[in-house]
């Protein structure tokens, strides 16, 4: 039975959870942040991105992220990402996390000039949709 | 005449009565963040940055809970072209990094350690499963000895 419910378990996980014994994170992404995705990103670029994103699955385990450019900001996090499909675009991703529902949730699609500090004015709008977020999902 | 007067200048019109209502509804944490944002405009030189930071406080006065609606990143419809096209580039790449690895008779996990990836990591990009990330293709071109645009064409070295 416990070999069974075992095998089931990693069925559902799926390959990049070969992650034996470890919980998936969902990953969900705000209808704002998806809106200047489609902005900054054609189709292809914007699917590229998102094949990306999606492994924040495994956000965490810094073993199976170890090839994503990933910093803390404040109470959330920046993924870098620039060159080859993306081209010209430096891109930034801005995410925070649930802990009680293991979520990561996308805040923010962000096309950046330089390769400076985030401006002020973005952290201040993610952690405003982060909090907004969480309200909501408390409510 | 003085009461009148008195009474008139003790009510808010219309437009003002709006502003403080939509920052009185705020929560403490975002009339803080109303605040900053005024001040950050004020002080910005840059016309872009102002339009920028005018759209945050926009979105924090005024923003709808529409804005904060989630969906799975899995649910997310992108054309069937453009998956098609990843997928053709990431096996394009894929046979780029299995092709240079065996001219150097590198085993996954010499190549891994080499490049400081997981072995993991270098069989799902083998395998197609994973797309190749700027910082994967700049470790990798080192460790196999090319240059980025070998491993993935859409560099340009």
């Amino acid at each position: 039975m416990m070999r069974k419910q075992r095998k089931d378990d990693g069925q559902r996980r799926g390959d990049t959870a070969r992650t034996a014994g470890r919980q998936k994170r969902k990953v969900v992404i705000l209808n704002a942040a998806k809106r200047e995705g489609h902005k900054i990103l054609r189709d292809f670029r914007y699917e590229y991105v998102k094949a990306i994103v999606k492994r924040l699955e495994g956000f965490g385990h810094e073993h199976e992220l170890s090839d994503l450019r990933i910093e803390p900001i404040e109470d959330f996090w920046e993924l870098k990402e620039k060159g080859g499909v993306l081209g010209k675009i430096n891109l930034r991703i801005y995410f925070g996390t649930v802990p009680e529902d293991n979520e990561v949730v996308v805040a923010m699609a962000y096309k950046k000039e330089d390769d400076g500090r985030v401006p002020r004015h973005i952290v201040i709008a993610v952690q405003n949709r982060l909090e907004e977020y969480r309200t909501g999902k408390q409510q | 005449m003085s009461m009148t007067t008195s009474t008139k200048r003790r009510r808010l019109a219309p437009g003002q009565k709006r502003a403080i209502d939509c920052i009185l509804r705020l929560r403490l944490s975002q009339q803080e963040r109303v605040f900053e944002l005024v001040d950050l405009f004020r002080k910005s030189e840059s016309a872009a940055e102002r339009v920028e930071i005018a759209a945050v406080l926009a979105e924090v006065l005024f923003g709808g809970p529409e804005a904060v609606v989630a969906t799975p990143i899995d649910a997310e419809q992108v054309s069937e072209k453009a998956r098609q096209a990843l997928s053709t580039h990431r096996d394009y790449v894929a046979k780029q990094i299995r092709k240079r690895r065996h001219q150097l008779k590198m085993t996954q996990e010499e190549l891994a350690e080499k490049a400081g990836l997981p072995q993991s990591h270098i069989c799902r990009l083998e395998r197609g499963q994973h797309a190749p990330t700027h910082l994967t293709v700049e470790k990798l071109a080192r460790a196999l000895d090319v240059r980025m645009s070998d491993i993935d064409p859409s560099f340009d070295d």
